[in-house]
């Protein structure tokens, strides 16, 4: 208590976290493999597709090596199906469906790639899409109406969370399925 | 709230609760400001929580009486309890105690009392989704909301306080994603 240290993770290091993602890229230079303490990133062949960490990925779209194709969620399209869905329910919508005999979890999940489940929020929605908005919005179609739509998603699953404290008993419980790792 | 270290505890410990003491005791008097002199039975006297619990649980001699008798402090009242009822969000607590929470349940730990179990629960929840509004609004909590927040208590003070911390670290974030571009 006597310590100025927050409680739980602070935004960045939850962002820092989600930087483990993996992301499907299209290089635009090849590189050969490089043996990293997480483990070797893979090598990229130009017209070829890759699934790499987050952060490299930022760093090589930052340096113009490297284009992100960003996860299918992150389309307007899906967007707002999750957001019709959020609207018409008091609950939170569910987040994707795991593969059968899933042993790890977020962000060691390929749940931002170009082959993951459209339509469902995954744990690090709001840190991966707002990065992505941020780094690559050129490579996002329509990035300034995906930018409104996380925002009115961010609000009406606060407003749920807000209205989820009067519920709140012994013996009674909320539900916060498919809430992500970013809430605060 | 358990730590032995915990300041909260401590000054939840030093809450006043009234006793009344149903045994003479001589030269005891300077607990009710009468120095050198004695403490009749059926005297009420303020004592802290820490040793009004003590007292109230020791038993003595062979008729097993208690050296005194607890009451619910003035902090949980009918009085205070119908205002809450009432509407829990116009309630100063700060000036019923400063850790009224911790307080009361420290309480109704020896003390059999649903109703008020029941009405502290529901202030607790009508005030934490209030202190939520509050903390979120980014304009700053200060303005219509200042007296309201005067009145809080110790841990709500806590909960606003997190709360409106992480609110402005995850603004702080997003704000600073934007200007890296």
């Amino acid at each position: 208590m006597a310590l100025p240290l927050p409680a739980g993770l602070t935004p960045p290091e939850t962002a820092f976290l989600c930087e483990m993602e993996l992301v499907t890229i299209i290089p635009r230079q090849r590189l050969e493999k490089l043996n990293l303490l997480g483990g070797p990133t893979p090598p990229f062949a130009p017209p070829h597709r890759t699934a790499t960490p987050l952060w490299l990925a930022l760093l090589l779209k930052r340096q113009r090596r490297a284009n992100i194709l960003p996860p299918p969620w992150l389309s307007p399209r899906s967007l707002s199906s999750v957001l019709d869905l959020e609207k018409s329910t008091a609950s939170f919508s569910p987040p994707p469906a795991l593969p059968p005999h899933t042993t790890t979890s977020p962000p060691f999940l390929p749940s931002a790639t170009a082959g993951a489940p459209p339509d469902a929020l995954p744990y690090h929605w709001l840190e991966l899409g707002e990065m992505l908005l941020e780094a690559a919005s050129d490579d996002i179609p329509e990035p300034d109406n995906v930018r409104r739509l996380m925002r009115d998603l961010r609000e009406v699953r606060m407003a749920k969370m807000r209205a989820g404290v009067g519920v709140l008993e012994g013996g009674r419980e909320v539900n916060l399925n498919g809430v992500g790792g970013g809430w605060r | 709230m358990s730590s032995y270290y915990n300041v909260d505890a401590i000054l939840t410990d030093a809450q006043k609760v009234p006793c009344t003491f149903t045994l003479d005791l001589p030269n005891m008097g300077f607990l009710d400001e009468n120095a050198g002199g004695d403490i009749k039975a059926q005297t009420a006297i303020s004592l802290p929580l820490w040793l009004s619990t003590l007292l109230a649980v020791q038993r003595l001699g062979p008729s097993q009486t208690p050296l005194c008798t607890l009451d619910l402090p003035p902090s949980v009242s009918q009085r205070v309890l119908n205002a809450l009822k009432a509407d829990p969000r116009t309630v100063d607590l700060r000036s019923l105690a400063g850790n009224f929470y911790e307080g009361a349940a420290r309480c109704l730990e020896l003390f059999e009392e649903e109703e008020i179990v029941d009405v502290l629960s529901e202030t607790f929840k009508r005030r934490a989704a209030e202190i939520a509004d509050h903390a979120y609004n980014p304009r700053g909590a200060l303005g219509e909301g200042a007296d309201f927040l005067r009145g809080l208590d110790e841990m709500e003070r806590q909960l606003f306080r997190a709360a409106h911390d992480s609110s402005k670290a995850m603004r702080l974030w997003m704000g600073e994603l934007k200007k890296k571009n």
